[in-house]
């Protein structure tokens, strides 16, 4: 078999092609192990399906911007691998399903061409940097945050110390107080702020850490009010070993950075990130925003004389979905995409559209749309007509109307039952009940398919999740219903209560009594989560109660949103967790290839880097060892205690101190390349002692 | 009745934080009077269990969420319904068959678990 190649420039991102094409071989020939792989994989994109024998692609794209060439490319991709759709993922993703295992590597190449990753996508890795889908454009922001996401991204791709830690990491940038970035419900947020010392203008950002949504959900803790721009990678660093370090390993439900944040306590964990700043690569990190390629304006702009037949729409839409810069003069044209999935067919024509009249420079939003920029005042009457005929001028971008939904049960291993079906219903309740909602900014709806929260349903004002009810040996589909979540603006967040569980069908239903309900009680502008407060709980609860009632199902309530046939629960289990391998032979091998990167990288020239490969060699052998003697395995900092208490205290292996003290030299020490030989060849004396020790064992 | 998690359960979590008597715990870990009442010192549950309050006591189940029948009071006394079945997405949270208790027991035994 002819080995694979690509035709790419940069070695870096071919080596790692070649290799996700290599261990999909191995895997193939059960060479390689099923769960190592499957760990090899997300950190690479590929993710499984509800659906088997196909995979799912997350496409990372930076705080989701992409160039009409890209979106070309990533439709191009999906006509080749995929299913001619683009599913645009509540943190700027795009994700295309029903990929062959097989063609990953060709179909990553492909888009590695322009400059497209799908590295660090899945996996327990640094995901996606999001920020505001206004980032640049705000009339409201201190200044843009795209090129401190832009680095962000860059620092932590492929870097040493997050490529396997025991949970994912996830990173906001708002551009401004308002927050739309959801920064509270991060691990890491960041808002801009500005201030004046010695009468210069000084950049910075308010810090939160440790939110996330999920079945726990956590409100992220304010670090800093202000953390001068300089400074928040070295935090994040800091921070991640931390976590790496610390952090659960065993149970992925409660791995999280959030979960070690609520078990060690805020201050303690901040402290151990202060200390462990000593071994970061980096003390200051100055982000050269200067430099940063700025979105232009388009040129050349051409309108043409057009005739708005339905003026009100064209109105309606002026209103809702489009925005005046603060580039003065030129506005940004939000787009409705209903569960956020486009037809790669559509956004060809939107090319097309967006190469006439706006900036080469779109966005995926949050809450799964798009963002067209700089589109000149005059052209909007052209951009609407042209947006229009392919279904892409909605009024209502973010609004009411604009529900958030995660996959589901349509290709989600994960879903309990439906949500983009759901969410489709609930639209037209809104459309045909509610019309004057089209227009309302204070209520926002999201619907997740399960309790995990991709769609966000626990910062909804309104939010429902997947769920079923058992009636006898029957199960009914059920939607959670939320009440009183939402951004309140500067990192703060409240997380919605859950009210009552009904079935699906009744979701509908469901919303229209709430929203009745306030239409009638609700004060004289009061806001919904006021009127939320005001009643409470148990009057929601009381008020929904009667749809609860399963004697009175119908045979079509058996029947999800969107299917055809009678509903059954099908749950798998999640992908993204850390992957045990028991085998002491492969940990070890695993182990001294670290070692091999310490010294490739110590050539380099790379000693932070080395030196955390040798920390991760110690930490690996360490637990291979411990493994021989079936000591449980769990936080990297429990397998340094552990080694002392097994081997080290019982006189089988001898240091100069204590294991712990001997690993941990890498915060006691500047990443310095003295530092860096030191602590690699020690590496290699415990490569020596360590293979004696198995020797002696298994003669 | 005191509530069960059955073997349908997923692992999630959402069960947890919602128990007022942290009657739930996850899978494997150590369970204890003393978390989230009031109990001190040696203590006789209802159902005649006599131990130290801040002691662990074993898992009882090593892979799933389970509920301490012995702390479970069905929320009464605090809520209309149990919330771990009020909230559980794959409704395996259900009626315990084997351990039956009427409204009047269940607040009895909410008055042991929280004194006032």
């Amino acid at each position: 078999m002819q080995s694979f190649r690509t035709e790419l420039e940069n070695p870096i991102v071919e080596k790692d092609i070649i290799q996700l094409e290599k261990s999909i071989r191995l895997f193939r020939d059960g060479t390689l192990d099923s769960e190592k792989f499957r760990s090899l994989r997300l950190a690479r994109g590929v993710y499984g399906q509800r659906q088997q024998g196909v995979q799912m692609i997350r496409i990372k794209l930076p705080y989701g911007k992409m160039s009409v060439k890209q979106m070309l490319k990533i439709s191009d991709v999906s006509d080749e691998y995929a299913i001619k759709n683009l599913h645009l993922t509540t943190r700027q993703d795009i994700q295309i399903h029903y990929v062959s295992l097989e063609r990953t590597p060709e179909l990553w190449a492909e888009l590695e061409k322009d400059n497209i990753t799908l590295r660090e996508a899945c996996g327990n890795t640094v995901r996606n940097v999001t920020a505001s889908y206004n980032a640049g454009i705000d009339p409201n922001e201190a200044f843009d945050v795209c090129p401190y996401a832009h680095a962000v991204f860059e620092y932590f791709l492929r870097n040493p110390i997050c490529q396997d830690m025991g949970r994912k990491i996830k990173i906001a940038f708002s551009s401004s107080e308002s927050d739309t970035a959801l920064t509270y419900m991060h691990d890491f947020g960041f808002i801009p702020k500005l201030k004046i010392e010695n009468g210069a203008e000084v950049r910075g950002f308010k810090v939160l850490v440790g939110g996330g949504l999920g079945s726990q959900p956590f409100l992220a803790k304010t670090a800093y009010e202000f953390l001068g721009e300089d400074l928040i990678i070295p935090f994040i660093e800091a921070s991640l070993r931390v976590f790496d370090r610390h952090g659960e390993r065993n149970t992925r439900s409660k791995a999280r950075m959030k979960f070690l944040i609520n078990k060690i306590g805020y201050d303690s964990f901040m402290e151990l990130v202060e200390k462990e700043k000593t071994a970061n690569k980096v003390k200051s990190f100055k982000i050269d925003y200067k430099n940063y390629k700025q979105t232009e304006p388009p040129t050349n702009v051409v309108t043409t004389p057009v005739e708005i037949k339905d003026k009100a729409a064209y109105d309606l839409w002026l209103e809702t979905s489009v925005f005046e810069q603060k580039q003065k003069g030129y506005y940004a044209v939000c787009l409705k995409v209903i569960n956020g999935d486009l037809k790669t067919e559509r956004a060809r024509k939107l090319a097309d559209i967006v190469k006439k009249y706006a900036a080469d420079d779109i966005r995926v939003t949050i809450n799964q749309g798009l963002i067209l920029k700089f589109v000149p005042k005059e052209a909007l009457p052209n951009i609407y007509t042209e947006l229009s005929a392919i279904g892409l001028a909605e009024p209502g971008f973010d609004k009411t109307f604009d529900i958030t939904s995660c996959p589901g049960t349509d290709t989600c291993n994960l879903g309990i039952s439906s949500s983009t079906g759901a969410t489709e219903a609930l639209e037209k309740v809104i459309r045909h009940e509610f019309p004057d909602m089209i227009k309302n900014n204070d209520i926002k709806i999201k619907i997740s398919g399960c309790m995990n929260a991709c769609g966000q349903h626990t910062i909804a004002n309104i939010g429902f999740h997947g769920s079923s009810l058992k009636v006898g040996a029957n199960t009914v589909p059920a939607l959670q219903v939320l009440l009183g979540g939402g951004t309140l603006g500067n990192g703060e967040g409240r997380m919605a209560d859950k009210v009552i569980k009904v079935p699906s069908k009744r979701g509908t239903t469901a919303l229209s009594m709430i929203l009745n309900d306030y239409e009638n009680n609700g004060n004289e502008g009061e806001y919904f989560n006021n009127y939320y407060d005001r009643l409470g709980k148990e009057y929601f609860y009381n008020l929904l109660k009667p749809l609860k009632d399963l004697t009175t199902l119908t045979p079509d309530e058996y029947i999800d949103w969107g299917h055809d046939v009678q509903f059954e629960t099908a749950i798998g289990v999640g992908e993204c967790a850390g992957v045990m391998i028991d085998l002491v032979s492969t940990l070890l091998f695993e182990a001294e290839e670290k070692l091999e990167w310490a010294k490739e990288t110590l050539a380099a020239g790379q000693y932070a880097d080395s030196i955390y490969n040798t920390y991760s060699f110690f930490v690996s052998t360490a637990k291979a060892l411990l493994i021989d003697k079936e000591v449980m395995c769990n936080t990297q900092i429990g397998i340094l205690n552990d080694f002392d208490k097994h081997y080290v205290s019982k006189g089988l292996f001898t240091f100069p101190t204590d294991f712990k003290t001997y690993v941990l030299r890498i915060n006691e020490n500047e990443p310095t390349k003295q530092f860096a030989e030191k602590f690699l060849s020690d590496a290699k004396q415990f490569v020596e002692t360590s293979k004696k020790y198995r020797e002696n064992q298994l003669a | 009745m005191a509530i069960k998690i059955t073997e349908e359960c997923i692992n999630c979590g959402a069960c947890e934080p919602e128990c007022p008597n942290n009657a739930i715990y996850e899978g494997g870990s150590e369970w204890r009077f003393s978390d989230g009442t009031t109990v001190k010192g040696m203590f006789t549950s209802k159902s005649g269990l006599t131990v130290d309050a801040d002691a662990p006591e074993t898992p009882v189940s090593m892979d799933l969420y389970y509920i301490v029948s012995d702390k479970c009071t069905e929320c009464v006394g605090f809520h209309d319904e149990p919330q771990c079945a009020a909230v559980c997405p794959v409704d395996c949270c259900v009626d315990d068959e084997n351990w039956r208790e009427s409204k009047e027991e269940l607040l009895a035994k909410k008055g042991t678990l929280h004194i006032e």
